[in-house]
């Protein structure tokens, strides 16, 4: 849950001085400053270091727009498969008590422990040109390593957790008697899902959906494992970065930085905007939270 | 849910969306299980046909693993020591020093989740490196020579990296476990006489206890696993296990190598998971959710 709302709900520390007090908000503010608004701005700041014409014109570059239109690609059809899997899983198992249900927790969560690098090379490993199950459809034509299908797979997999995550504890907590209320006046699994469960997993779901979107946009080492790095053709963003940055293209480098930090901070205040919409709401839901 | 021991008339209607999680697990199974064994297999057989240890003494005894392995150790544990660290006391000042927007600022961080890792490390190099921002002005205000700071081509850069990027990652599980810190007890302390730092001792403190755990080992594990940081800062010499894995694999072809150090990562973050897994059941689930 994002904690930040609660903030305010907080008691403020007794003693202390003004002066102590000062000295930690500081370093709070200092740290924000030199950690985050800093290399913000030195990515925007490299990427119109030659003038906006340079920047429009390292945007209009035709590997650079493939790029694009790939990590955008990729995580149109990775977030929403993953999002739908988050649901079903948290709510089964928010629901359900079955044998082996520890063991599917712990596996959902797999992924998070597994270096990216080794999740692109297990997909190098089944899907490789010298691998049976590779092998096999590259002899039907279907090329999955060095590929997109092989990026949409290590994009998958490392993005899997997230959403589940979230909603698993949040779906939890909430408990069924609400459900089964619907239920025993005759609503179907859907229509309870739609309006009782969804509605009160959707602050969790938001969050999930927007860890799981950053990490499916901003992916690195596993699609690199698995891309093969071909410009215009299988370079996500991440990777033309780091094309171009090797290639001593510095400038362009950072406009294409420029578009993922872009996309950070415009999917965050879509969220911010969200919550401050539905601000009173949201506290409701905080509240019956909180034990 | 002890709720689900009552009679329901429409719990039958429940039931059989249990199955719908079985699918996308057994996905996951067979896309890491079956190929983690191939690479458990080539890492013995590797290509020769007979299953030999001879690939495993070949890199266990060589300088580049023993040196990725120290790397590996060293930067993860100072690494999550300085996001527990920092985490720590930035959700203090957030949590128990309201101020003029420190709701903003505690949204502000929720920045760093959404940032792909990698673009921290290449603003990095703009700013602390040798030729960047920080040490160019450093030199101009008193008038030196040589750049005064000469940290991040080392273990230190890649450290402070992950420092930045992880802290998030403990603050969240912390600023929802203070959120939890009953007000009326701190008041009773804090009119009973207890001091700021009695307060903390006894009243706060035990409370992070738990998200300090779960927050530290999901820092261990994630800063174990890192890959995309330690290639940009490009620091000589400075090369963890994850990025010795994708040197092997895809600069110098070496499959089998590449293997066998995945065998190793993947032991190695599989025994941190386990141990995040347990620290989590420690403290039971509901501060599971939290992390």
């Amino acid at each position: 849950m994002a904690s930040n709302v609660l903030v305010a709900a907080l008691p403020a520390l007794p003693a202390g001085g003004v002066r102590a007090r000062r000295v930690l908000i500081g370093i709070a503010i200092a740290f924000i400053a030199l950690f985050l608004v800093l290399p913000l701005s030195v990515i925007f700041a490299q990427a119109f270091s030659l003038g906006a014409g340079a920047y429009a014109a390292a945007l209009a570059d035709p590997d650079v727009r493939a790029a694009l239109l790939l990590t955008l690609g990729i995580a149109v059809i990775a977030v929403p498969l993953n999002t739908a899997f988050g649901l079903a899983a948290s709510w089964c198992l928010a629901r359900f008590r079955f044998r082996g249900r520890g063991a599917i927790v712990a596996l959902i969560e797999l992924p998070l422990s597994v270096s990216p690098v080794v999740a692109g090379l297990l997909l190098v490993s089944l899907f490789g040109r010298s691998a049976l199950l590779g092998g096999f459809l590259e002899s039907h034509g279907i090329r999955v390593i060095f590929a997109v299908p092989g990026m949409i797979l290590a994009t998958l997999f490392v993005t899997f957790p997230f959403v589940a995550r979230e909603l698993i504890p949040l779906a939890e907590a909430q408990g069924s008697e609400e459900e089964q209320a619907a239920i025993t006046l005759g609503a179907s699994g859907w229509q309870t899902f739609l309006r009782m469960s969804l509605p009160k997993l959707r602050w969790g779901l938001l969050y999930g959906v927007l860890l799981c979107n950053a990490r499916a946009v901003g992916e690195f080492g596993a699609v690199s494992v698995v891309s093969g790095a071909v410009p215009g053709q299988t370079n996500t963003l991440p990777l033309e970065i780091q094309t171009l940055y090797d290639g001593y293209r510095v400038q362009a480098a950072f406009a294409a930085a420029s578009l993922l930090a872009g996309l950070a901070i415009v999917t965050l205040v879509l969220k911010a905007a969200l919550e401050w919409r539905h601000r009173d709401e949201l506290r409701a839901t905080r509240r019956a939270h909180i034990p | 849910m002890a709720s689900l021991a009552l009679p329901l008339p429409g719990r039958r209607a429940f039931r059989p969306s249990g199955s719908w999680i079985i699918p996308p697990a057994v996905v996951l199974g067979v896309l890491f299980f079956y190929p983690l064994a191939l690479i458990l297999g080539e890492s013995f057989a590797g290509g020769k046909g007979a299953a030999t240890l001879l690939n495993y003494a070949g890199v266990l005894g060589s300088v580049q693993f023993g040196s990725a392995l120290w790397h590996t150790v060293t930067i993860a544990l100072v690494a999550t020591a300085g996001c527990l660290a920092l985490g720590l006391v930035l959700s203090l000042i957030l949590a128990f020093i309201p101020f003029p927007g420190s709701r903003v600022l505690a949204r502000v961080i929720d920045t760093f989740i959404a940032l792909p890792t990698f673009l921290m490390a290449l603003a990095f190099t703009f700013i602390y490196g040798t030729a960047g921002i920080l040490n160019t002005s450093l030199m101009q205000a008193l008038h030196l020579g040589l750049p005064p700071l000469d940290f991040l081509y080392s273990q230190w850069g890649v450290i402070l990296a992950e420092v930045t990027v992880y802290t998030p990652f403990v603050m969240r599980p912390l600023l929802a476990a203070f959120s939890l810190v009953e007000r009326a007890e701190i008041e009773i302390a804090s009119s009973l006489g207890a001091g700021t730092f009695r307060i903390m001792r006894q009243i706060i403190l035990p409370a992070a206890v738990p998200a300090l755990l779960a927050g530290g080992s999901l820092c261990l594990l994630l800063t174990t696993n890192e890959f995309g940081i330690v290639l940009f800062i490009g620091a000589k010499g400075v090369v963890t296990l994850p990025l010795l894995i994708y040197t092997k694999a895809i600069q110098e072809f070496d499959y089998t190598g590449a293997c066998v150090l995945a065998v190793i990562n993947v032991c190695l973050s599989l025994s941190l998971y386990s141990l995040y897994r347990t620290t989590l059941s420690w403290f039971g689930g509901r501060s599971a959710g939290l992390v």
